[in-house]
């Protein structure tokens, strides 16, 4: 029998059940789908009538046959987290994307509480990539120095571009910009590199400016009506893996004590991953006391102060009083 | 303090002793999160055993159905979709549809060796029912529901989902026309379905 014989409906219901021949179920699921909804649903109750306990050595079986499928941690359909060189470069060539995109009064809008308009805004990046090449070179090093404060640093630069004209401005960023993947790129990717108060590797540098550039994106997306830039997954995937490697530190910088404790963060979405985070004395694995979870992209634009931390959809099953230390300090590294 | 003050405002704390809803741990799963597995496991692998055990009639069968199950929902768990339907209803679909395969290949094998192929009872202890209260409760629920429609419904209906028969196999037992089986299907499990009304929908 061929299964366009049967009435729709029919075909649905025998499908919901399992009740169809062999040769009819192709064609079953071609119109109705692999499980038609409610009439899925409906057959599915039937099961709650069997529901027995299975045995419990078949518990360990089951997950150690998952873990063999797929390594827990990571997300389905994981990306590949990018270099921090080339999230850096993706970043800028993004940024570069949106100021060339802007129209004349879109300069004038003001975009940020400290640097002023979207063209103030512009002209601070060319200051912090003047920092940057300094820091990153130390056979020129910047004239102001290490251990400079991020807004009063690069005021000289806004005042600088004050008469030059937006393009001139956006010329001048992305040059410098350029120029610091071009110096970054240079040597070992590992070598120490002292900015601001912070001691990383030219990785931790260019990871903190990618989240720079990203949230000054925002910046000016929300000064002349644009939709948020998104990032793609992997650099997400390297920027949240990053935070998360970095926790620990942050609570240190912020002189946050903890306790001897482990937190498992379940970072949800395409870039998100499960990430068990020590804290306290380094080389020991305390049990996991807390566990939260929450979206990989929301919590990176805390930890880029573009979303506050009350605002974060985050739940948290364990040590509330930790949870509420350790989402204070997500965002310790950002620089405005 | 800042502190504090995140803790009282920010935080969605689990409250002590509640669980966390499937919609929850799926995407805690869908992150990686292999202890949420394990809960999803602990809440509905009884459906999933007892149900392959059900329509198997074997228990060995039914534990490699399980693991089955459950190990493919956390290789591919994108597929589901809680727009359509509850976490439960889905592993209840997959688990049966897993369980009559098995059943119909073990048919066919049979018919292939021409021998007479007897499907094994294991009626081993079984342990405690950790939520026995919940799986009784169900229990007598579809009972209830089942016992509103019409004896060939409830029958025709039993045959095929406890029992993995097709509909022609089903029109074969009870010596009624093949449209006479495919039309007290559908209309047993329209019935049921509107029986079960809302709470079809409901995701935990």
């Amino acid at each position: 029998m061929s299964a366009t014989n049967l009435d729709p409906e029919e075909q649905a219901a025998l499908l919901a059940l399992d009740a169809l021949e062999a040769d009819e179920q192709a064609d079953a699921e071609l119109r109705h789908g692999a499980f038609p909804a409610e009439l899925a649903a409906a057959a599915a109750a039937l099961a709650d009538a069997t529901e027995l306990p299975p045995p419990a050595e078949l518990r360990g079986r089951v997950l150690g046959e998952a873990r063999r499928r797929r390594p827990p941690g990571r997300p389905v359909h994981a990306p590949t987290p990018c270099s921090p060189q080339e999230a850096y470069e993706r970043t800028v060539a993004d940024f570069a994307a949106l100021l060339a995109g802007l129209e004349a009064e879109d300069w004038q809008q003001p975009a940020h509480e400290d640097h002023g308009t979207v063209k103030d805004l512009v002209a601070h990046l060319v200051g912090v990539e003047r920092l940057s090449l300094g820091w990153l070179d130390p056979e020129h090093p910047s004239d102001e120095g290490v251990d400079v404060d991020h807004l009063t640093a690069t005021r000289p630069a806004i005042d600088e571009f004050h008469d030059t004209d937006p393009i001139g401005v956006a010329a001048r960023w992305e040059r410098a910009a350029w120029a610091v993947a071009e110096v970054a790129r240079r040597g070992d990717p590992g070598r120490p590199v002292h900015f601001h108060d912070l001691v990383g590797d030219v990785g931790a540098l260019l990871v903190m400016r990618t989240f720079e550039l990203w949230a000054h994106g925002m910046d000016i997306a929300l000064a002349t009506g644009r939709p948020l830039p998104a990032l793609d997954d992997e650099r997400m995937a390297m920027m949240s893996g990053r935070l998360m490697a970095a926790l620990p530190l942050a609570l240190a910088f912020r002189g946050t004590p903890v306790p001897q404790a482990r937190v498992r963060f379940v970072l949800t979405g395409r870039a998100g991953g499960t990430y068990d985070v020590p804290f306290g004395a380094p080389g020991t694995q305390p049990p996991v006391t807390l566990t939260l979870v929450t979206d990989a992209v929301a919590i990176c634009r805390v930890a880029a102060r573009r979303l506050p931390v009350a605002d974060l959809p985050v739940t948290a099953d364990g040590d509330h009083a930790l949870a509420g230390a350790v989402l204070a300090a997500v965002d310790a590294f950002a620089r405005d | 303090m800042v502190t504090s003050r995140l803790a009282r405002r920010t935080v969605r704390a689990v409250p002590t002793g509640a669980e966390p809803s499937d919609a929850t741990l799926l995407a805690r799963v869908l992150a990686g999160d292999e202890t949420a597995l394990g809960a999803l496991y602990d809440r509905h692998a009884g459906l999933v055993y007892g149900l392959a055990r059900r329509v198997t009639r074997d228990a060995f069968l039914a534990q490699d159905i399980t693991q089955e199950v459950f190990a493919y929902f956390w290789e591919l768990p994108d597929r589901v979709d809680l727009t359509k339907g509850t976490l439960r209803s889905y592993l209840a679909v997959v688990a049966h549809r897993r369980a009559v395969d098995e059943v119909r290949r073990s048919e066919r094998r049979s018919r292939i060796e021409t021998t007479t192929f007897t499907v094994e009872v294991v009626e081993g202890p079984e342990p405690q029912v950790v939520d026995a209260a919940a799986c009784e409760w169900r229990r007598r629920h579809i009972a209830e529901v089942l016992a509103q429609l019409p004896e060939e419904q409830q029958r025709a209906v039993s045959l095929a989902y406890y029992e993995g028969q097709t509909y022609v196999q089903v029109a074969r037992t009870l010596g009624i026309p093949e449209g006479t089986a495919k039309s007290r299907l559908r209309l047993a499990l329209g019935r049921l379905r509107v029986l079960l009304g809302d709470e079809l929908g409901a995701v935990t």
